[in-house]
């Protein structure tokens, strides 16, 4: 199982966007993915993949997820939640070789799902004896692969600077994908962050992080030379997602399901977003 | 604003037995009511008993009580960086008693048993050892921006 992390210093990138887009692609390529919501203060990975059922119990404070899972294995009890029980399937169209489970933050947004929040940020202040944080993440990541043994799990990892993010990014992943706008707050801090990454301790059986750019809501107006002064500071090897970009290609949009953000000019910006997942993750659509 | 470090320095060795006797006391409470104060009690007690283990011999009763201390506070207060970090300082002391060596080892066997206990999947993979040399390597990885897990 290889373990890929999106984080973005700043948020208003399209990181959830693309974790969701990224998930449904590789699926319909014939991967089994596994989809992990760990924004866990402001989660919506499941408003992109699930169906209206798993949104209603959300709203109903009924749909359990990642914090309850976490929260079960702090307890120090024997499991009363299966990670069955808490994996949502998504529909793929028919004949799609792949699969995708979606594991959702919680119920988010209720009071059901902060009161949760609230229980596990509790729990690892009171109880560190029983292990912490790092502990009870990557007893999540094990158990996601003794029970599904999916080819992929990729994380939508939480924005900033948090422990749970540093988690994400330094020892759950393989390969993280760090995403930024342009903007100058975003690039610098994205950049530090990088550095950090690079240099961060890894746990012995790991191979070192590989770290990639994607910079996106690239507009025409702003694509040269501000991006290139961006790729420049990222390090020369940052790929580009446009906005509002001239670029087209029917034949990958046909057979895409993929959602464009509110203020997107969709059509391109799927084109392309394809067009850089199949790349990336060295896929064709219809593998 | 005082250094922390030279109030504690100034401390006499009865007075830190009295103070640790309390933290002790209060840990045991906050920890048996799950309070989410019980990991800063801890703490310390960690930090009376490291000074107490810096004024005592390790060959004599209270120097071997304040290491095994320091050690056992550590990891009852989730710092398994310091706990690392302490044991291998009290561990490298050729004066210190076997027993007491034995009861720092032994006290990193029961928090590896008690965490392989709450994270089955993680013991089962292998990585539960792995996770403390990260935490060891991590605590001396002088790291200010990300991430900041301990």
């Amino acid at each position: 199982m290889e373990t890929v992390a999106f984080y973005s210093y700043k948020g208003g990138v399209g990181r959830t966007l693309l974790v969701a887009n990224t998930a449904q692609f590789l699926a319909m390529a014939g991967r089994r993915v596994v989809a992990l919501d760990l924004d866990l203060e402001a989660p919506g990975l499941h408003q992109k993949l699930a169906d209206q059922a798993a949104l209603d119990r959300a709203a109903s404070g009924e749909l359990p997820g990642a914090v309850d899972a976490l929260l079960d294995a702090l307890d120090g009890e024997p499991r009363k939640l299966s990670l069955r029980e808490i994996a949502v399937e998504v529909d793929l169209p028919a004949g799609t070789g792949g699969s995708l489970l979606l594991i959702p933050a919680g119920s988010a947004p209720s009071h059901a799902y902060w009161a949760a929040l609230e229980r596990l940020n509790n729990a690892l202040r009171s109880s560190p004896r029983d292990g912490g944080l790092p502990e009870a993440v990557l007893d999540l990541q094990a158990r996601i692969a003794e029970e599904f043994a999916p080819d992929l799990l990729l994380i939508d990892s939480r924005n900033g600077i948090t422990e749970l993010g540093g988690l994400a990014t330094s020892i759950l992943a393989d390969r993280v994908i760090c995403l930024t706008t342009t903007a100058p707050e975003s690039v610098e801090g994205t950049r530090v962050v990088a550095e950090a990454l690079h240099k961060v301790p890894r746990l012995s059986s790991q191979q070192p992080l590989r770290v990639d750019f994607l910079i996106t809501r690239v507009t025409s107006g702003s694509r040269s030379p501000n991006v290139a002064r961006v790729v420049e500071e990222l390090g020369g090897s940052a790929a580009v997602l446009p906005h509002d970009a001239a670029i087209t290609n029917a034949e990958l949009r046909e057979g895409g399901r993929l959602q464009a953000g509110e203020n997107d000019t969709g059509e391109n910006l799927i084109s392309a977003t394809l067009q850089w997942i199949a790349r990336s993750f060295q896929v064709q659509h219809g593998d | 604003m005082t250094n922390p470090d030279s109030l504690l320095a100034a401390l006499t060795e009865d007075e830190l037995n009295t103070l640790v006797s309390i933290a002790i006391r209060r840990a045991e409470i906050l920890d048996e009511t799950q309070s989410p104060g019980a990991a800063d009690a801890w703490s310390e007690v960690m930090v009376y008993e490291e000074q107490l283990a810096a004024l005592t011999r390790p060959e004599e009763i209270p120097g071997g009580v304040a290491r095994v201390g320091a050690v056992t506070a550590a990891l009852a207060a989730g710092r398994r960086g310091d706990a690392s970090r302490l044991a291998s300082r009290y561990l490298a002391e050729e004066a210190l008693p076997q027993e007491r060596k034995d009861a720092v080892r032994r006290a990193f066997q029961e928090d590896r048993e008690r965490r392989a206990r709450s994270f089955p999947a993680l013991a089962k993979s292998g990585r539960l050892a792995e996770l403390d040399d990260w935490r060891a390597s991590s605590a001396a990885f002088d790291l200010h921006v990300f991430p900041r897990a301990a």
